[in-house]
C-alpha cells in the first residue's frame, strides 16, 4: 500500500487503514475453481461499440462522437422500444453450472420463464407482457392499464437489480411500446430508481431514488400520459432526506401520503434486517415524516388498504397498524412470508414466501454468480387462513406482486422454468 | 507479461485468463471482503466479477488498464451483493465466555467494534471509496477513474465516510440518529 498519501491527504486516517489491514487477504480456493469451471460455458461478448462505456479510453475523436450521441440520447429523453426486439436485450446466456440447460426463447409468441406476466389466482397465464426479461420492481396501476418497472441498459444482459445504469420505464398494457422515464427537477441519478409504485389515480409514481452520494430516499414523480408517443419525463420532488435508507413506498388511498420503511440508525445484520427498521409516513407535499412503529424489531414492506389500514412485515410475522400509529395487531392467519399486498377488496394478501427446497433456485443461467433461492407467490384469505400458491415464482423479495382491479389476478415478475 | 495475457485472453485463450485470474483473485477477494464485511458475499462478488471480466474482456480497449477495470467490476459486484436478497433468519445472541481483557486490548477491541459498526452504516458506494483509499492507497483521481465517477463525487463520499468513521472512534461522537430526522 502507498503510505505516501497519508502525508498529503486529510481524508486519510491510519486507524482506518490499520483496521482494514487486519481483514483477510486470501481468497478461498473454491473462488478460482468455480471461475475456471464456469468459463467454458460463458461466451465472450463482442467488443462494445459505444465509446462512452469506457470513459477512460476516450480519444478526442471518440469524445466528439460520444458527445453527439449523448445529445441525441439524453437531450430527447425518449427511448422508444419495439416489442419484437425487447426480449433479446439480455444477450448471451451465462451459466456457472455447466449441467444446467434452461434457456429462454426470443421468438415472438414463445413463452419465457422470465419477465412480467399477469397470472390468475388459478395459476393460469392471462397475459405474458413480453416486456424486458430483466423487468424488476414492477407495479401495475390500480386501473390495470399500465405497468411501471426498472430495466437495465441495453447490452448488459440480465441481472435483476444490478447492472448500471437501470432506468425506470412505463408501458401501457396491450400497447406495442413504452417509454423510459428520465427524472427531472431534483437531484437523483437517472439510473438510481427503485421500488416504483403508482398513485391510486395513476398519474404519479412514488419510488426510491439513489442520489449521487449514494443515499436512498423517497421521491414522487408526475408522469405524463403513456400512449407510445409522448415524452416520458418524470418531474420529481424529494420527500425524505435522512441518511438512513428509505424504501418500499406505498400510497394511501387518497393519494396524499406515502407510507414507507426506514432502516434506522443500526445497519442490517446477516439476515438483511435491522431492529431499528420502522414504518413511517410522509405527505406527498413534503414536510416532517411521522413514525408509525417504534420497537426493537425490524418493521418493513408496508402496504395500505383502501380503508387506510397499514399492513407490514415484522420478523416473520404480519402486522397491521393505522395511519396514526395506533391499534397495532398481528394477523394470525398470515404465514411467514414477505411483502404483503392487499387485494382490492382488502380480504386477501398476496405475499412472497421462500421455498426451502434446494430445487427452487434461481439458476445462475440468468445471473452472474451463484444461484439464489426462489420465492413462491401465495395468496392468503385472511378470514379463513387458506393459502393458495399461485405457481410462478420470483427471484427476489423486492419483486412483490400487484393486483389487477378485479382482484382475480396478479402482475408477477416471474421466474418459472416449469420445474 | 500481463498485457500479453490480457490480449491472449481477449481472443478466447482460457489458459491465459486463468493465469490472470489466479494472479488477481486474492486482491479481488480482499477488496470485496473489505466492502461487504462478509466472506460468503465477498466470495460471490469475486466470482461474479471475474466471470464478468471473462465475458466482457473484449470491451477493454487498453490491456494495461486490466487491473483497474477488474477492480471496478469487483466493486460493482459488491454493490449488487450488498443490495442482494434478504432472508429472514432467527437471530441468536452469542454470550461471550472469554476472560476480561486488559484495558489496552479492551480499548483496541472496542475501537474495532466501533469501526465495524460505523462502517456497516455506510452505503456500499461510500465503503468502496474508503477501501480503495485506505487499503489500496488510491488517490482520489484513481478512485474516480476506477469507479467511473466524477472526482468530486469520490471526494464527497470519502470525506463523509471518514468523518463518520472518525466520529465513531473519537469520544463524544454525535452521529445523526433516526430520531433527529431532518424534514
Amino acid at each position: 500500500m502507498n503510505r505516501d498519501i497519508d502525508r498529503l491527504d486529510p481524508a486519510f486516517d491510519p486507524r482506518i487503514a490499520d483496521w482494514l489491514e487486519a481483514d483477510p487477504d486470501r481468497a478461498p480456493r473454491e473462488v478460482l475453481e468455480t471461475v475456471v469451471a464456469a468459463m467454458p460455458s460463458i461466451p465472450q461478448r463482442r467488443a462494445l461499440r459505444a465509446p462512452w462505456r469506457l470513459p477512460e479510453m476516450l480519444t478526442p475523436a471518440r469524445a466528439a462522437v460520444a458527445a453527439v450521441l449523448g445529445v441525441l440520447l439524453v437531450g430527447g429523453a425518449i427511448f422508444v422500444f419495439q416489442r419484437p426486439g425487447w426480449s433479446n436485450v439480455g444477450g448471451p446466456q451465462l451459466s456457472v453450472s455447466p449441467s444446467h440447460s434452461a434457456s429462454t426463447s426470443d421468438a415472438p409468441g414463445a413463452s419465457s420463464p422470465l419477465g412480467l406476466a399477469i397470472i390468475g389466482l388459478d395459476g393460469s397465464v392471462r397475459q405474458d407482457l413480453r416486456l424486458p426479461v430483466d423487468a424488476w420492481m414492477a407495479d401495475l396501476s390500480s386501473d390495470g392499464s399500465k405497468v411501471a418497472f426498472t430495466t437495465s441498459d441495453k447490452g448488459f444482459g440480465f441481472c435483476g437489480g444490478c447492472g448500471e445504469p437501470r432506468y425506470a420505464a412505463v408501458a401501457a398494457i396491450g400497447a406495442t411500446g413504452g417509454h423510459y422515464l428520465y427524472p427531472e427537477g431534483d437531484v437523483v441519478s437517472p439510473g438510481g430508481i427503485e421500488h416504483l409504485t403508482w398513485s391510486p389515480d395513476g398519474t404519479r409514481l412514488a419510488f426510491v431514488g439513489l442520489d449521487p452520494t449514494g443515499n436512498r430516499d423517497i421521491y414522487v414523480g408526475d408522469v405524463g400520459s403513456v400512449d407510445g408517443s409522448q415524452v416520458a419525463a418524470l418531474t420529481i420532488r424529494r420527500l425524505t432526506t435522512d441518511p438512513a435508507i428509505d424504501e418500499f413506498p406505498a400510497w394511501t388511498p387518497d393519494g396524499e401520503t406515502i407510507v414507507y420503511a426506514n432502516l434506522g440508525s443500526e445497519p442490517p445484520d446477516d439476515s438483511g434486517f435491522s431492529y431499528t427498521q420502522e414504518i413511517w409516513r410522509v405527505s406527498v407535499d413534503g414536510g416532517t415524516p411521522v413514525r408509525l412503529t417504534n420497537n426493537q424489531s425490524a418493521d418493513t414492506m408496508p402496504d395500505v388498504r383502501a380503508d387506510g389500514l397499514v399492513v407490514f412485515w415484522r420478523e416473520g410475522q404480519t402486522f397491521t397498524i393505522d395511519l396514526e400509529g395506533t391499534g397495532e395487531a398481528r394477523l394470525r392467519n398470515a404465514p411467514d412470508a414477505f411483502n404483503p399486498r392487499w387485494s382490492p377488496d382488502g380480504s386477501k394478501l398476496a405475499m412472497l414466501r421462500y421455498d426451502p427446497s434446494d430445487r427452487a433456485r434461481f439458476p445462475a443461467t440468468y445471473a452472474i454468480g451463484p444461484s439464489y433461492p426462489l420465492l413462491d407467490v401465495i395468496v392468503v384469505d385472511l378470514a379463513t387462513g387458506k393459502i393458495t400458491p399461485i405457481g410462478p415464482r420470483v427471484a427476489s423479495d423486492v419483486n412483490p406482486p400487484s393486483w389487477t382491479p378485479d382482484g382475480e389476478a396478479l402482475l408477477i415478475a416471474r421466474y418459472d422454468d416449469g420445474g | 507479461m500481463q498485457v500479453e495475457l490480457v490480449e491472449r485472453a481477449s481472443r478466447g485463450d482460457r489458459e491465459a485468463f486463468t493465469s490472470l485470474a489466479a494472479s488477481h483473485v486474492d486482491r479481488c477477494y480482499a477488496l470485496a471482503y473489505r466492502i461487504l464485511r462478509d466472506p460468503h458475499r465477498a466470495q460471490d462478488a469475486t466470482q461474479q466479477a471475474m466471470l464478468g471480466a471473462w465475458r466482457d474482456l473484449r470491451s477493454l480497449r487498453d490491456p494495461e488498464r486490466f487491473e483497474a477495470w477488474l477492480y471496478r467490476l469487483v466493486v460493482h459486484a459488491s454493490y449488487v451483493e450488498a443490495r442482494g436478497e434478504r432472508r429472514w433468519m432467527a437471530r441468536v445472541r452469542v454470550i461471550s465466555t472469554e476472560l476480561p481483557l486488559s484495558p489496552d486490548v479492551a480499548r483496541s477491541v472496542a475501537d474495532r467494534d466501533e469501526l465495524e459498526t460505523a462502517f456497516r452504516r455506510l452505503s456500499p458506494e461510500q465503503r468502496a471509496v474508503v477501501v480503495l483509499h485506505h487499503h489500496l492507497g488510491y488517490p482520489l483521481t484513481e478512485i474516480a477513474a476506477t469507479l467511473g465517477i466524477p472526482e468530486g463525487t469520490a471526494r464527497s463520499r470519502l470525506h463523509y465516510a471518514v468523518r463518520q468513521l472518525r466520529a465513531a472512534l473519537d469520544e463524544g461522537s454525535t452521529l445523526v440518529t433516526s430520531e433527529e430526522r431532518p424534514a
